[in-house]
């Protein structure tokens, strides 16, 4: 390894420090402002509270369950689509299957308002559906299921899954149990991947849901929006406050729960067989 | 595990793209014999394996009998054959034993009867100790061992290898080699064997299926295969052969380098093949043919001898004994009894 001067050392460590810190003080400020009793008098000459906080929660917490419900549920959709989707994707390559891939993929590069339109267009009429918050999970269906089934098949073919299912169909297995026994526990990781960026981007979406809410069926984002489009700045600051509160601490539990679901596959497979998988 | 007997019917297989991998073949498969395909890659070899496993359908017309019953509309799952793969597929998410023993789980035989078949295969491929390994924390000949042991854990009809030895290196080859045949005489199971390697084929094939393009181009013992090739393509797919053009006038084979007497009919073109350990150097005074070698390479047991056969031609090949050195540019006699001349 190359030795660097402890000069380019420092200005490296500066350069480093400079821009986390461009990134990182307007989103410190922003916190700060939702727990500031007057945002224009400054957190020292006002001082520091938690009515705003407490303010947003009585207006808002519908908005935070309804965000949690939407993602989980995409979260499911997308398990129940995707997976089957690109498992058959990958198991008959043809010209048909990367035009089915393709158009799957469409979605990401229209925008959300687009997308939005074009379901209001065709499924307002519904007036049931379309009050119901299952509207808003078609939405984020639509969008996030790329992400699904893009993350399954590079697992699938980086595993040879082809090859794997031919070896237990020659030992007897029937198509059901090769995908339960050997492609699901195989292309977990794919699938965790995949499940996590689901949920996160169903919790942040905006665009889309935006288009598709009603007053009853607001998530997160939008209720973040009609604060600052409509309540003092410390009402949405403590809002986005509430947000990264709980936003972080999920994504962190979600990464630390796959890991820990992938280390036991690990020891499963050292030691004592893992648990079977009865069809 | 005694073998059935296999027919191969008719069985020709065009893509859906419409490339034709594989032309109408037909040969049969006695019960308990070892089959090898031997040919170069994309010449058909392994679809002919995949239509007898099931894995993939033979045109229409085609059929695959298994001791004389159609099994050709039956997928690979429902016609109990073992199957072992190149690149292994073994199942990441299993130990070495689950593998083992997934068959029997799939047939339904409870828990620890299944664990305890799985275990005694395992011994026999002497793997014993392996059994609650993870598979990539074996070897690559460890993994083929267990593919092994995982097809003959079903106690199949017929066990089917695709080039199983490919993805190893020369001298683990070789003991696997041996291994399998080791196995194949014991449990006297009908096997179907490809490869690209000839010595793997004569090891391993009580006949060999030599494959062109496609199509069938000789079937035979080893022994027939070498000796009696069928055509030049097999002549020099299999084993070194040397090639000698000439025209044969009255029962005298005539080339560039001399004269050879012959018991053949009249022809103006004529080319003949001879093997490398057919050719004798002799002195080249009085010699029937007279040649400059070209070079020589030192072998250890023995020596390889190429020899000068004029322009454009490839060289001669003479295998000859370790003990005399020569020297390039050096002309000698090379005999060769007219048994050992093949005329294609």
């Amino acid at each position: 390894m190359q030795r660097t001067s402890p000069l380019i050392r420092a200005l490296g460590a500066g350069v480093t420090f400079l821009v986390s810190a461009f990134m990182i003080v307007p989103v410190i400020l922003s916190l700060a402002a939702g727990v500031t009793a007057n945002y224009f008098q400054g957190i020292w000459r006002s001082g520091a509270t938690i009515d705003w906080v407490a303010e947003v929660w009585t207006l808002y917490a519908g908005t935070v369950f309804l965000s949690l419900q939407i993602a989980l549920a995409t979260v499911a959709a997308t398990l129940l689509i995707g997976v089957p989707a690109a498992y058959v994707l990958n198991r008959h390559p043809s010209r048909g299957a990367r035009a089915v891939e393709e158009i799957i993929t469409l979605p990401l590069a229209i925008p959300g308002l687009a997308i939005a339109l074009a379901l209001l267009v065709t499924y307002g009429g519904f007036g049931d559906f379309r009050k119901s918050w299952a509207f808003i999970l078609v939405g984020h269906v639509l969008y996030t299921l790329p992400f699904m089934v893009r993350s399954v098949m590079a697992v699938l073919a980086g595993i040879d899954a082809r090859t794997l299912e031919e070896g237990a169909a020659s030992l007897g297995a029937t198509p059901w149990q090769r995908f339960a026994h050997v492609i699901l526990p195989n292309a977990r990781p794919g699938i965790l991947a995949g499940a996590l960026m689901v949920m996160t981007l169903s919790i942040g979406e905006f665009n889309l849901t935006w288009m598709l809410h009603t007053p009853l069926t607001k998530t997160l984002p939008v209720g973040l929006a009609d604060s600052y489009a409509s309540m003092r700045l410390e009402i949405a600051s403590a809002y986005t406050l509430i947000f990264f509160i709980m936003i972080v601490p999920l994504l962190i539990g979600l990464q630390l729960f796959a890991a820990s679901l992938d280390q036991t596959g690990a020891r499963n497979r050292t030691g004592q067989p893992a648990e079977e998988i009865r069809p | 595990m005694t073998g059935i007997a296999i027919t191969v019917e008719a069985c020709g297989k065009t893509f859906a793209d419409g490339t034709r991998a594989l032309s109408p073949i037909s040969f049969e498969i006695g019960a308990g014999e070892s089959i090898a395909i031997l040919g170069p890659s994309g010449c058909g070899k392994t679809t002919a394996l995949r239509i007898i496993a099931g894995l993939e359908g033979p045109d229409p017309g085609g059929r695959v009998l298994f001791d004389g019953a159609d099994v050709t509309p039956l997928p690979i799952e429902r016609r109990n054959v073992g199957m072992v793969f190149q690149s292994y597929a073994l199942f990441p998410n299993m130990s070495v034993i689950e593998n083992v023993a997934y068959g029997l789980r799939v047939r339904g035989v409870p828990r620890q009867p299944r664990l305890g078949q799985a275990q005694e295969v395992l011994a026999m491929m002497r793997l014993a100790e392996f059994g609650g390994r993870r598979i990539d924390q074996l070897s690559g000949g460890q993994r083929q061992r267990v593919a092994l042991a995982r097809a003959l854990a079903v106690k199949p009809r017929v066990l089917l290898l695709d080039e199983p030895l490919t993805a190893l290196d020369a001298a683990l080859r070789e003991d696997l080699r041996a291994e399998i045949d080791g196995l194949l005489r014991t449990l006297r199971i009908s096997s179907v064997y490809v490869t690209h390697d000839q010595a793997e084929a004569m090891v391993l094939g009580d006949r060999i299926i030599v494959m062109e393009r496609g199509a069938i181009a000789q079937i035979g013992t080893p022994r027939d295969i070498y000796f009696r090739p069928a055509s030049r393509f097999v002549a020099s797919f299999v084993g070194t052969m040397n090639r000698l053009e000439g025209a044969i006038r009255g029962g005298v084979f005539e080339t560039r380098a001399g004269r050879l007497p012959v018991d053949r009919a009249d022809a103006a073109e004529a080319v003949a093949f001879f093997r490398p350990e057919a050719a004798r150097l002799t002195p080249a005074d009085g010699a029937p043919l007279r040649f400059r070698v070209a070079r020589c390479h030192f072998l250890g047991a023995a020596q390889r001898v190429y020899l000068d056969a004029g322009e454009g031609a490839p060289a001669l090949i003479a295998d000859t004994d370790n003990r005399r050195t020569w020297q390039p540019g050096q002309e000698t006699g090379l005999a060769v009894s007219a048994s050992d001349l093949l005329f294609l």
